[in-house]
């Protein structure tokens, strides 16, 4: 298996879209992440980095339903994949091995 | 509510693969949640996603080409086994790559092309959303205005029985309709508030075709006098109800009488309609108009609009209005004029039919912007295909075939359109938004301007077009040439190259003429808007206070309680408040729509009456004179002599006098509103005319009847003040409002800022021509200094030969500089002709000067010379700073 690692902003959107779980389009996605993080998200850094995905085969995505209120346009809905799982497990793995004994300098975090 | 067209289109354009589909249609979603809120601000906020997604997403694809990049080896060649796309692509990057190795090149080409383009489409979005988009009404075109025409009245509405007699005998129109714009006052709850908006037929709605978006139109029936029925718009259903569906069945107490409210119209309803100010600006209501209370031949107020029966052409409508016109006229013989005819207009082209001129001057002069943009991305394409001579032997003598260097320059060219294009789109879209800012406010149908997409692409095209042209026909030019001659004399001395030279000055040429015309035009029109503003008007506008009443029918049913109960004591009152010099009332008031003509009588010294038509008929007290500052010439004003009916007097203007009693003393004349000479007044007073609908009109025959003694029910007062104008208008708002506190107070703006607004066409023209009198200034002079540059870089050795052999730098400078005012001067000859042509058709928007104004045509082409003299005169110096060596080893 390859080992991705993943940039900070790729882990929120990976993150976002197994929150929104069955669904996830880029709407609520962003929607997630700046709610989560109360940060603001732009569209464009989104789409790049959901492109930046797929092209690594963490994400899949596939053309749905297309409604009226979006111009008859369809949706494109994401889902992460197992090798995308498997890269943010290891992310979190990372970060987790490196605030290991730090816990009493830096605080808790949550 | 859809996004704005130009932005999606852009962004499908730009977009990879399964996006272009999904992108859009998130941004959509989201989209008509704001919209919800404002339209503008969601078109806003979509052109700033797509453009930021267009450059993300660019910026994106170039980091995976660089990507690709190293992982294959580059080849400018295609090779068998790649896709046309591909080929195409590395063509493309082939092309980035030499253009960021000439800039200067790149960012002029680019620059001139966005420049063009943008002013272009801005220009021709505005020509075709106000000019010649049809409106949103059923079949639009078949709808007509019907004005009535005679000798006297050249262009008047209709009367109730001309419009009776139209609608019940034409066989060629399938319904009809008369509008009254009209006033009511709003006395339900709070403050009383004036409202805007018309007595209408009620088969009005289904003659346009239109819905209402809650309850119903107005229909048939409604003006049978049984219960009293309202339709609301929506803007005033949303402001004054919240939009509330309970509006339904309402009752609304307008002038006093109560009113149900029966339908909301939807909120893309706009009642196009020509001329009036009145009607511009979207109204609040509509009630039922009944025909019976109209039924005064002489009373020319309503506005007729008619639908052309289905299967009826123009041609037959007009010839029958034409039979009709005699028909009604021997109908009513002694009644009506002679001359009296019935005169259709197409609506669109009658409610555009002010602005029309001043938008086709601007195409016009965009269109030159065009020519002088192709010309000199022609002219830079020349020179550039000329640097490369060199370079594309050696390519072709290392054997890539005719076909891969055309595809290569090809591509650069595209490369260069649309980079200008994109550009060139973003330009337009903002000078879009710019003009409709500048534009004067009676424009109609400003609001539903947007960037037209198929103007843009006929930009676009042309743009691409003369790219390719000029960039691509010199390469197959030289590529025709032998190899060895051209690698021999490294691109230079080869006949090509002459050759180039002389198109390129014939450009220059070119360039020089077309900014001459536009100049001319531009100082022509700037000339004549400063002329414009000096007239004076025979007030002074300067710190006079201006506002509006209308006293409802009800509470002041006739002329003496208008005057006793309102007129006396509101004038008292506001000439009393701190900061107020002296204060009056006018019937209509200049620098607006306010009008009241007719005709009075007047008589010769031998008793026999005449006729003085038309006439501007005004009631107005000396107060109003007073705070205008008018100027008296003869006799005196209004005072309180004048307030009983039996003695008072009447005042006319300058041009009144001098045409019914040219040479004579005015002063004792009588003047009476009959033929019989009935009801005559005396002449007491002699004023110098005011202009009432512009800083440009003619002298009109101007009458003022003393407001003491009549008053109708709509009038202004005029107000002269010291300080600043708010806490007067507060106070004389107040003051008004003491009197009647269910009075509505309307229009409250200084005479300055009428008058001002009056210039705001002038200024949105004057503005845009000398825009792109500028434009045409840099391009002329880039252009001329780019030809002398390259020439001067092509004779470098022959500079050193000429030198060396004793010739001094002053000689070489002025043969540069000669040539380029040659070329400088020969474009000027030619120019001169199209400047004469063009201002002869610019003759209609000026004032107070000449079209073949020789200081103006004199002037602009010596700054064109100094402006051509200085662009030659860089570059010769640059050729004769290094000594004739240098040049001469430059090889």
């Amino acid at each position: 298996m390859v080992n991705h690692s993943l940039g900070e902003f790729e882990q929120l959107v990976l993150l976002a879209i197994l929150h929104v779980r069955d669904g996830a389009y880029a709407v609520p996605v962003r929607r997630v992440i700046e709610e989560r993080t109360g940060r603001p998200v732009t569209r464009g850094a989104l789409y790049t980095a959901l492109e930046r995905l797929d092209a690594k085969g963490l994400v899949r995505s596939k053309l749905g339903e297309s409604t009226p209120e979006r111009g008859g346009r369809p949706k494109r809905y994401f889902r992460v994949t197992a090798e995308g799982r498997a890269a943010l497990r290891h992310s979190h793995a990372t970060l987790t091995n490196m605030w290991h004994g730090l816990e009493s300098e830096l605080g808790r975090t949550s | 509510m859809r996004p704005p067209r130009a932005a999606v289109w852009l962004l499908c354009l730009t977009l990879p693969g399964d996006a272009r589909a999904s992108i859009p249609g998130d941004l959509e979603e989201e989209y008509a949640a704001i919209a919800l809120r404002s339209r503008w601000r969601a078109q806003l906020w979509y052109w700033v996603q797509a453009v930021r997604l267009v450059v993300r997403f660019g910026a994106f694809a170039v980091w995976r080409a660089v990507r690709e990049r190293v992982s294959r080896s580059p080849s400018t060649f295609r090779s068998r086994k790649d896709g046309l796309m591909a080929t195409l692509l590395r063509d493309l990057r082939y092309a980035m790559r030499s253009l960021r190795r000439s800039p200067a090149f790149a960012l002029t080409a680019i620059l001139t092309i966005a420049l063009g383009i943008g002013a272009a489409t801005a220009v021709f979005s505005v020509v075709y959303g106000v000019l010649l988009k049809p409106f949103d009404y059923e079949d639009p075109d078949r709808l007509a205005v019907v004005w009535t025409a005679s000798e006297s009245f050249p262009q008047s509405w209709l009367s109730g029985p001309e419009f009776a007699f139209l609608r019940d005998n034409a066989q060629t129109i399938s319904s009809g309709a008369v509008l009254w714009p009209e006033f009511y006052t709003l006395t339900d709850t709070g403050p009383a508030e004036q409202l805007r908006g018309g007595d209408v037929s009620p088969e009005l709605f289904e003659l346009l075709g239109e819905r209402a978006a809650l309850g119903r139109t107005l229909q048939a029936g409604d003006d049978a006098g049984g219960e009293r029925v309202v339709v609301l718009s929506d803007a005033f259903w949303r402001t004054r109800f919240g939009g509330e569906r309970a509006v339904l069945g309402r009752a609304l107490t307008l002038d006093g009488q109560p009113h149900t409210v029966v339908g909301v119209m939807p909120p893309d309803f706009v009642l196009w309609l020509p001329e009036d100010g009145l009607f511009h600006e979207r109204p609040d209501l509509w009630l039922p108009l009944r025909l019976e209370d109209w039924q005064s031949r002489d009373n020319h107020s309503l506005l007729g609009l008619v639908r052309l029966r289905d299967g009826v052409g123009w041609d037959a409508f007009t010839s029958e209005l034409a039979s009709f016109s005699e028909a009604y006229r021997e109908g009513n013989i002694g009644a009506v004029p002679v001359t009296f005819r019935f005169q259709p207009e197409n609506l669109r082209a009658d409610v555009v039919a002010e602005a029309r001129p001043v938008l086709v001057a601007l195409l016009g002069a965009v269109g030159f912007v065009l020519l002088l943009v192709c010309a000199n991305v022609a002219n830079l394409l020349l020179a550039r295909a000329g640097e490369r001579t060199g370079e594309v032997a050696v390519r072709s003598a290392v054997g890539a075939g005719r076909g891969a260097l055309v595809r290569q320059l090809l591509a650069e060219s595209l490369a260069i359109s649309l980079l200008g294009g994109a550009l060139g789109t973003l330009i337009g879209w903002s000078a879009l938004s710019l003009m409709v800012r500048l534009a004067p406010p009676d424009l109609p149908r400003l609001t539903e301007l947007t960037l037209a997409v198929p103007v843009l692409g006929f930009a676009a095209l042309v743009s691409v077009l003369t790219a390719a042209l000029f960039g691509v026909a010199p390469a197959i030019h030289a590529s025709r040439a032998s190899v060895g001659t051209l690698v021999r004399t490294g691109g230079r001395g080869a006949s090509a190259s002459r050759e180039r030279m002389r198109h390129r000055s014939a450009l220059v040429v070119g360039q020089f003429a077309f900014a001459f015309v536009l100049l001319i035009s531009a100082v022509l029109l700037i000339r004549s808007f400063v002329a414009l503003s000096r007239v004076d008007p025979g007030f002074t506008p300067d710190g006079v206070l201006t506002m509006q009443v209308r006293l409802p029918q009800q509470a002041y049913p006739d002329n003496r309680t208008r005057i006793d109960r309102f007129v006396l004591p509101a004038t008292a009152e506001l000439a009393s408040l701190p900061g107020v010099r002296s204060a009056g009332v006018v019937s209509a008031l200049p620098f607006t729509a306010d009008f009241r003509g007719g005709s009075v009588w007047t008589e010769r010294d031998d008793g026999t009456p005449i006729p003085m038509r038309p006439v501007d008929i005004r009631f107005a007290d000396g107060g109003y004179f007073d705070a205008m500052s008018a100027t008296l010439v003869a006799g005196r004003l209004f005072d309180s002599r004048d307030q009983a009916d039996a003695s008072a007097g009447l005042i006319v203007n300058d041009v009144f006098a001098a045409t019914a009693w040219p040479g004579q003393d005015p002063i004792g004349r009588r003047v009476a509103q009959d033929s019989g000479m009935a009801e005559v007044r005396q002449v007491i007073g002699v004023v110098r005319h005011i202009n009432h609908y512009g800083l440009d009109e003619d002298p009109r025959v101007q009458l003022y009847f003393p407001a003491p003694v009549s008053m109708p029910p709509l009038m202004s007062f005029t107000i002269a003040f010291a300080g600043p104008p708010q806490p007067v208008a507060d106070a004389a708002r107040a003051a008004i409002q003491r009197i009647d506190p269910q009075l509505a107070v309307t229009r409250v703006t200084t005479m300055r800022q009428l008058v001002d607004a009056s210039l705001s066409t002038g200024r949105f023209q004057t503005t845009l021509f000398t825009a792109f009198g500028a434009i045409a200034l840099c391009l002329a002079a880039v252009g001329i200094y780019g030809v002398i540059a390259f020439g001067v870089n092509h004779r470098r050795r022959e500079f050193g030969v000429r030198l060396a052999l004793g010739a001094t730098s002053g000689d070489v400078q002025r043969m540069v500089v000669g040539s380029g005012i040659r070329m400088a001067g020969l474009g000027l000859g030619i120019g001169l002709i199209g400047a004469l042509v063009a201002s002869r058709l610019l003759e209609q928007f000026l004032f107070g000067i000449r079209p073949t104004d020789v200081t103006v045509l004199l002037g602009v082409g010596l700054a064109l010379g100094l402006v051509a003299l200085l662009a030659a005169w860089l570059p010769a110096r640059r050729a004769t700073r290094s000594g004739p060596l240098a040049a001469l080893r430059s090889d």
